[in-house]
């Protein structure tokens, strides 16, 4: 997990909600991921939830991507679980939806 | 694209070869050895050469040897590579693809290299990379999609499961075409490491037109 590491900073950290900070578009994944138009790969959207968990990822049962993550924005996390399922809601700072993520996790060896 | 003749002066420039007619050159020319004669201090400045004049950079060292063995061999690798980065947006440490292995109409195979253990969203994204080999003439015609255009598209769903563990190094990705909807593609994949399935599920990518019609 070594490319998210300083991607994020974690402003809030509850049970069931986690807000984190992106870093700048100065990021080298930001920089990769596009030149000219830096936007967070949907995949680092799962990653950076996983790794706040200290959890690892064995399955995606759905992830739906729905808007565009830039440089610099606050992304909050909401988190319930459902039988062996963590369901997270991922939202902006204007709580609209960034996208729905339904994982099985389980704890880190 | 590099020619012969580009590569030739090249490298008759970057190691003092003046003396050398290029067009008396073949491509099938041995670089080291009995050939042209470099050695192995040479190899190191022939990769720097690949890095700063092509922005190629020899992951694997083992691949050396036949990537610099002739002139022809330099010339094909450094033009497949161009081709590679051209097609894919995406660049390092997003990139994980090293190597494409087949381009068809309906489906794609792509060797990902991951330094570390790679998640399992991670190993979802390289195969999103690898359909991006994928040629889909017959519906990009349909749909107005210039064929000779990098193609852009936006991932929307993924579920993926992981079959067994996965390991830092080499993994190679299947993707196959499954369906679509007008712009809207579903394609599933399969990940195998040393010759067992590590992972599989299914990608639906929203291809973007020309002038943004998705």
């Amino acid at each position: 997990m070594e490319l998210h590491d300083d991607i994020y900073t974690v402003v809030e950290h509850s049970d069931n909600k986690v807000i984190v900070e992106l870093a700048d578009e100065l990021h080298p994944v930001f920089k990769a991921h596009f030149p000219q138009n830096p936007i967070l790969p949907g995949y680092m959207q799962i990653d950076i939830i996983v790794s706040i968990l200290d959890a690892e990822l064995e399955q995606i049962v759905g992830a739906k991507f729905m808007k565009i993550v830039h440089p610099k924005e606050q992304i909050t996390y909401h988190i319930s679980y459902k039988n062996t399922q963590t369901r997270v809601e991922v939202m902006d700072q204007d709580d609209q939806k960034i996208s729905s993520l339904k994982l099985v996790l389980k704890a880190q060896n | 694209m590099i020619t012969l003749d580009e590569l030739k002066r090249d490298l008759v420039q970057l190691f003092g070869l003046e003396e050398i007619e290029v067009s008396s050159i073949p491509g099938s020319e041995q670089l080291f050895g009995d050939g042209l004669g470099l050695d192995s201090v040479d190899a190191i400045e022939l990769s720097i050469y690949l890095e700063n004049r092509h922005g190629i950079v020899i992951e694997n060292l083992s691949d050396a040897a036949d990537i610099f063995a002739t002139f022809d061999t330099l010339r094909d690798y450094i033009n497949t590579q161009n081709y590679f980065a051209n097609k894919l947006p995406h660049q390092q440490p997003v990139r994980s693809l090293s190597k494409v292995v087949a381009s068809n109409q309906l489906d794609a195979a792509a060797v990902a290299t991951f330094k570390h253990k790679p998640s399992l969203a991670k190993i979802v994204e390289a195969a999103a990379q690898t359909s991006v080999f994928m040629k889909l003439h017959e519906f990009k015609s349909e749909l107005g999609i210039p064929l000779d255009k990098q193609i852009k598209g936006m991932l929307l769903k993924m579920r993926a499961s992981k079959t067994n563990p996965i390991d830092a190094g080499d993994v190679y990705i299947n993707t196959e075409y499954v369906a679509n909807y007008r712009y809207f593609f579903d394609i599933s994949f399969e990940v195998r490491q040393l010759d067992l399935v590590v992972a599989k599920g299914n990608i639906n990518i929203l291809l973007e037109g020309e002038d943004g019609a998705s």
